[in-house]
């Protein structure tokens, strides 16, 4: 399956992109599966403070994710 | 006021009206930080005509924060944000009634400063300020008007609003140390806070008038360089409400000096001189501006649990890192260790940066 990753803020530098395609062998997993893939792929996640939206809506660690999904890794931004 | 014609053509909006505008003369609204979001915020809610405004901030205006922070001139540099910033908007709009809180929002100053005022509008730069206006404002049950920036993108959200979703709903509070970045500022464009700030201020405005969709449950996400808005939706999550007021009613019952004290830059720099004090700079080695007065070790944060554990629980500990949101959660962090004498540089070396620059 294949699915859409937004980085926002911070994690966009970390990542060094804005979004990116994955491809991946399982036909579904939960956001917690992703987050750690993606913490073991960047570690630098692991030290941030970020929420991950699934479609345009804030998820929580067991929502699951499908093939086409859109996921937006989103950090509070500090600066005002 | 009664014939003047200042507000006639927001009043020819049927969504508005005579009533309306009576909405917005009789609306109090609180303004924490007079940064970048602060100024168009504050310009916008006077011009509208909202008729009382508070305005937090214990800041000073420096030449940095001109190309952004519209209400300042290079006169007003070394000036209070809060007081310059009252006295043009008061000029801009005399009907309008200032309050002027020239102060940093903190546990000991938050429930006295928040009493009158129906909504908050969160213009700050720390994480740590954006969770104590949530939890103050989930006690107090009044919305906060939230908006935030990093380099070329933005946030905006209303929390606390008729019952909705917090803003640790959003963004749960993450434990431990190394929840914080560092804070060296980042760069950012001077135009960015000035469209979030206007966002911020249409919000205010739609909640004083009851009118459109208020923002509740939905974070605009806002990027200028590709321009690319979106809204992402969240609900409410009962545990996150629960923590922010359980720390909401913790910070309004305790007494002022069992709160971990923060310090001013005066008592700061004389504590420095003290021999009794140890004074922790838990920044990493490389940050500027290096500050080494008598008393001061370096033990960046990561280094903290060990050096601590040599110490005597009673020993007083001053801490201080650049903005300070890394020193307050090594505070935090202490207390839970069982250490008695603490407190933290509020807002971080950078805010006596200039001090020791005249020194």
């Amino acid at each position: 399956m294949i699915i859409n990753i937004k980085y926002f803020g911070l994690l966009a530098d970390i990542t060094k992109k804005k979004e990116e395609q994955m491809v991946l062998d399982e036909s579904s997993f939960s956001v917690g599966f992703l987050k750690s893939k993606m913490e073991s792929a960047y570690q630098e996640l692991q030290n941030t403070n970020y929420s991950v939206a699934v479609n345009q809506a804030m998820a929580g660690m067991d929502t699951n994710i499908k093939d086409q999904d859109i996921i937006a890794f989103l950090p509070p931004f500090a600066g005002g | 006021m009664k014939n003047s014609t200042r507000y006639t053509r927001q009043i020819a909006l049927p969504e508005i009206g005579a009533l309306g505008q009576q909405k917005l003369q009789n609306a109090r609204v609180l303004v924490i930080g007079a940064g970048g979001l602060g100024c168009p915020v504050l310009q916008n809610l006077a011009a509208a005509g909202v008729g009382c405004i508070g305005i937090v901030d214990g800041d000073i205006v420096e030449e940095t924060n001109l190309h952004r922070q519209l209400l300042y001139t290079l006169k007003d540099c070394g000036k209070s944000k809060a007081i310059t910033a009252a006295n043009v908007i008061k000029e801009l709009n005399p009907n309008v009634e200032v309050k002027v809180f020239p102060e940093f929002f903190n546990t000991q100053n938050a429930f006295e400063i928040v009493s009158n005022y129906q909504i908050i509008v969160d213009c700050t730069d720390t994480i740590s300020a954006r969770y104590l206006i949530n939890d103050v404002s989930l006690v107090k049950k009044v919305p906060v008007v939230y908006a935030s920036i990093y380099k070329f993108e933005g946030q905006v959200s209303v929390f606390n609003y008729k019952n909705g979703p917090s803003y640790r709903c959003l963004f749960p509070q993450k434990e431990g140390l190394n929840a914080v970045p560092n804070c060296v500022s980042s760069g950012v464009l001077g135009v960015l806070p000035n469209t979030l700030g206007a966002l911020q201020a249409t919000e205010v405005l739609k909640i004083i008038l009851e009118i459109g969709s208020v923002l509740s449950g939905k974070l605009l996400l806002y990027d200028a360089l590709q321009y690319q808005t979106q809204i992402i939706d969240f609900s409410k999550n009962p545990r996150e409400i629960e923590n922010g007021l359980k720390n909401g009613f913790l910070i309004r019952n305790q007494d002022s000096d069992k709160v971990g004290a923060t310090l001013t830059q005066e008592t700061f720099l004389e504590k420095c001189r003290q021999d009794h004090c140890v004074v922790i700079d838990i920044r990493e080695a490389y940050e500027e501006p290096k500050f080494n007065e008598l008393n001061v070790v370096n033990v960046p944060l990561a280094d903290l649990e060990n050096y601590c554990g040599t110490l005597d629980k009673s020993q007083e500990i001053v801490l201080f890192c650049q903005s300070g949101q890394r020193s307050e959660l090594a505070l935090a962090y202490l207390k839970k260790e069982g250490f008695t004498k603490l407190s933290h540089l509020e807002k971080g070396i950078e805010s006596i940066k200039i001090h020791l620059e005249t020194k």
